[in-house]
């Protein structure tokens, strides 16, 4: 399984490589500070793998996208606690691999074909996706709410035993 | 926007002017909309005020402060055409971060945003090239070949250069049905001369360029914060433009399917 896993990835070894580029593009039009690039476009290109990975082992797609999701969230908010930066910066930059731009673009040619079956196949598809983007997202950014909020009390709580 | 004609004005109108640049400023580079309100409010409470109201929605910043002698001022923001620029939202943050522990005099704050602005001058050709990296780099995630990819590159050059040119009063929905309508046309007519394989993940290469996936994100974030109303706002203009890059290749393959 894993060995079978490992050689479907190196076959997808060009396309890794081009999401990794294709993040650092998009960073560039996001007009993104020249240090964090290399950091972004890494995210990109484990964001893929794993995406690749989850949908390798039969897992659906919403699935695939929220896992990833969920990556790109974890990785965001560690980032922007090393860098002390936003961590809408690195999370918006770095999902953007898994965006369902094929699913989108499959669906409308399908409804301009008029083949209804293959349409909401791929409409389905997309919204799927994106539901997974925004469940993976969603869920570390609450974690992180609860965790962040814990962490202050805590904290004041040490400082007036302190007092 | 320019200042300089509130000096004779009273405090708590320069204070509030400065902070709506502060906010509009991260507003008009897509931060999210609980980031502007509280950069305000923290500003504003900073500077000894009694009392701070802030809303804002993607297009629009509403603020009133009152400080504790009773000295009031409300003021309003129009944001028209928001673009994606993170130096400009990390400068922002930095700056309102700044002021509020520091609280310099009005004539140094006013001097923070400026150089802000100056600082975060993005270059061009950066900005040209990571369009062309990023629509020929996605046509090949997508199974694209090379050669497809260099025309994506094509495309990715005019999809990054409708954004630099400033047309004045254009109507953004009408502008991407165009550029989606432009390339659209173009990949279709360059594929049927045999200039390039697969003129599907050409398209899908400029779709991803094209696609608003950062307000999309930001919008669900946004209602996740509580603030419903600016969520809606970007979450209908996000699909409104997915519906219209839709419609503008749509009209593409229609026609150069009957043409050619």
């Amino acid at each position: 399984m894993i060995g079978e896993l490992i050689t479907y990835l190196l076959q997808a070894f060009p396309q890794l490589i081009a999401a990794f580029l294709g993040t650092l593009g998009f960073a560039l039009v996001f007009k993104m500070k020249g240090s964090y690039l290399p950091f972004v476009s890494i995210g990109g290109f484990f964001t893929y793998a794993i995406f690749l990975t989850i949908t390798f082992l039969g897992y659906s797609e919403f699935i695939a996208a929220l896992i990833s999701a969920i990556f790109v969230a974890l990785l965001s908010e560690t980032l922007a606690r090393i860098l002390k930066a936003p961590t809408v910066i690195f999370l918006t930059t770095v999902s953007i691999s898994i965006v369902p731009g094929s699913s989108l673009y499959y669906s409308m040619r399908y409804l301009l074909l008029q083949d209804f079956e293959s349409f909401s196949q791929a409409f389905k598809s997309t919204c799927f996706i994106a539901a997974g983007i925004v469940c993976g997202i969603v869920i570390i950014s609450v974690f992180m709410k609860i965790f962040m909020t814990i962490k202050t009390q805590i904290f004041s709580y040490h400082q007036q035993n302190i007092k | 926007m320019d200042s300089t004609q509130h000096i004779t004005r009273t405090f708590s109108d320069r204070l509030l002017c400065l902070a709506l640049d502060v906010g509009e400023g991260m507003l008009k580079s897509g931060a999210e909309i609980h980031r502007v309100e509280e950069s305000i409010r923290m500003i504003c409470i900073s500077y000894g005020a009694a009392h701070v109201e802030v809303f804002a929605i993607t297009s629009l910043i509403v603020a009133s402060v009152r400080l504790t002698d009773g000295e009031y001022s409300v003021q309003m923001r129009r944001v028209y055409n928001s673009s994606n620029h993170l130096l400009k939202i990390e400068a922002f943050n930095t700056v309102s971060r700044k002021i509020c522990s520091d609280t310099p005099s009005l004539d140094e704050f006013e001097e923070m945003i400026r150089e802000a602005k100056r600082k975060t001058h993005y270059p061009t050709t950066l900005h040209i090239l990571g369009g062309i990296l990023a629509a020929s780099a996605f046509t090949v995630v997508f199974g694209g070949s090379l050669f497809d990819a260099l025309i994506a590159a094509i495309m990715g050059l005019i999809v990054v250069l409708s954004d630099l040119v400033y047309i004045k009063n254009i109507n953004p929905t009408a502008k991407s049905v165009l550029i989606s309508f432009v390339c659209g046309t173009l990949t279709c007519i360059l594929v049927h001369f045999g200039i390039g394989h697969n003129e599907h993940k050409i398209m899908i290469g400029t779709i991803m360029l094209l696609i608003p996936g950062l307000a999309f994100g930001n919008s669900l974030r946004d209602m996740l914060d509580g603030d419903i109303i600016a969520g809606i706002f970007r979450l209908v203009q996000s699909c409104l433009t997915a519906v219209m890059i839709a419609i503008g290749f749509g009209l593409a393959i229609f026609i150069s399917g009957v043409l050619l």
